[in-house]
């Protein structure tokens, strides 16, 4: 066990997303006094629980670790940034847990999630946002493929550069994720303003990861490179690595 | 203390994968704000999402649609939505029933 910050950290990333609605608990306020607090108990374990997206991604790495407890910190760090559980999970393993969830659902089309596993995906935030959810085979629309980037954008896990810091938000400089019209590949480094998601001391030159319009945490060196290397990796992924957008053809 | 708490497996309902590809939705009111914007109960919560994905066909209140990450993908016929929910209330019992017993001495 390594104490609480596991699920302080959970709130970090998590919190975003869902103050704006888009999955876990309804009251995200809740959610986030949590990490302020800096309070762990069976209520925000419920909490977390009810991301229905990332929880079953904890639980299916702390089991393939051999960690009792999904909201341990080097499952969540693993699952988020990024961390080397994530390489030593079995292939089949992967395959049968994800298959578990998904083919009653999805049926046949499993298969086209399970291309994505044999191209070297593993259990992080970036293959669900890039191989599992539909907003990548929408690229492939004239008409949605601009909101679709901006999704796939901002529901990643990006990691940024500090410019400036004022009260609550910070100025970073980021990579943005690009669309040509075939592959999806990271650009030059852009400002934008972030919010502060969970009380964080922040000095210009320090990195930080966001997730939509928010910081999620000081990034560590170790941990710099982890985003990079998972994101990188899951873009070949889906740049070459499959032939099916299954997600998207899921919708059809 | 977080440590004392265990964790169960939860039984894997066949809704598993729904978050996949999203949370059915049924709209209450089309275009009062923006033409693009909507509002639907999404699970008793009513919410504002982005239907400009949708095609040209006119949404009326009532029409069941998926929803993720706060754009409408495409148009349900009430079954499907009916038939998703049960599917995720399942997994909400089961949830409920793992925290239950849980407490239970």
């Amino acid at each position: 066990m390594t104490g609480h910050s596991g699920a302080l950290m959970f709130v970090r990333y998590a919190y975003p997303p869902n103050s704006m609605g888009f999955c876990g608990p309804a009251d995200s306020t809740a959610f986030r006094e949590y990490a302020n607090a800096g309070v762990v108990d069976r209520g925000l374990v419920r909490l977390a629980q009810a991301f229905s997206g990332a929880w079953p991604y904890l639980e299916m790495i702390a089991a393939g670790a051999g960690i009792p407890d999904p909201l341990d910190r080097r499952v969540v760090e693993a699952y988020w940034v990024g961390n080397r559980l994530l390489d030593a999970m079995p292939l089949p393993f992967l395959a049968n847990t994800l298959e578990e969830r998904c083919r009653p659902r999805i049926g046949h089309r499993f298969g086209w999630l399970a291309e994505g596993l044999l191209a070297g995906g593993v259990p992080h935030h970036s293959f669900h946002v890039f191989g599992v959810y539909p907003w990548v085979g929408l690229l492939g629309d004239d008409r949605k493929a601009g909101h679709a980037l901006t999704v796939l954008d901002r529901c990643r896990i990006r990691w940024g550069q500090v410019s400036a810091v004022h009260h609550g938000q910070v100025m970073v400089r980021s990579r943005p994720l690009l669309w040509d019209g075939r592959t999806l590949s990271l650009g030059e480094p852009q400002p934008e303003t972030a919010d502060i998601a969970v009380e964080t001391k922040l000095a210009v030159g320090d990195w930080v990861s966001l997730h939509w319009n928010w910081v999620c945490d000081r990034l560590t060196g170790a941990q710099l490179r982890a985003p990079r290397a998972y994101s990188r990796r899951h873009l070949d992924m889906v740049n070459h690595g499959v032939e099916h957008s299954g997600p998207a053809a899921a919708l059809a | 203390m977080l440590e004392s708490i265990e964790y169960a497996s939860r039984p894997q309902p066949a809704g598993g994968a729904l978050v996949c590809l999203g949370i059915p939705a049924r709209v209450l009111a089309v275009g009062v704000d923006h033409p693009d914007i909507a509002t639907v109960d999404m699970g008793g919560v009513a919410r504002k999402i982005n239907i400009g994905l949708l095609g040209d066909e006119p949404l009326r209140a009532g029409t069941w649609i998926l929803v993720h990450m706060g754009y409408a993908l495409q148009v349900m016929t009430e079954r499907e939505a009916r038939d998703a929910l049960t599917a995720l209330s399942a997994e909400r019992e089961a949830e409920q029933s793992v925290l239950a017993e849980r407490k239970s001495p």
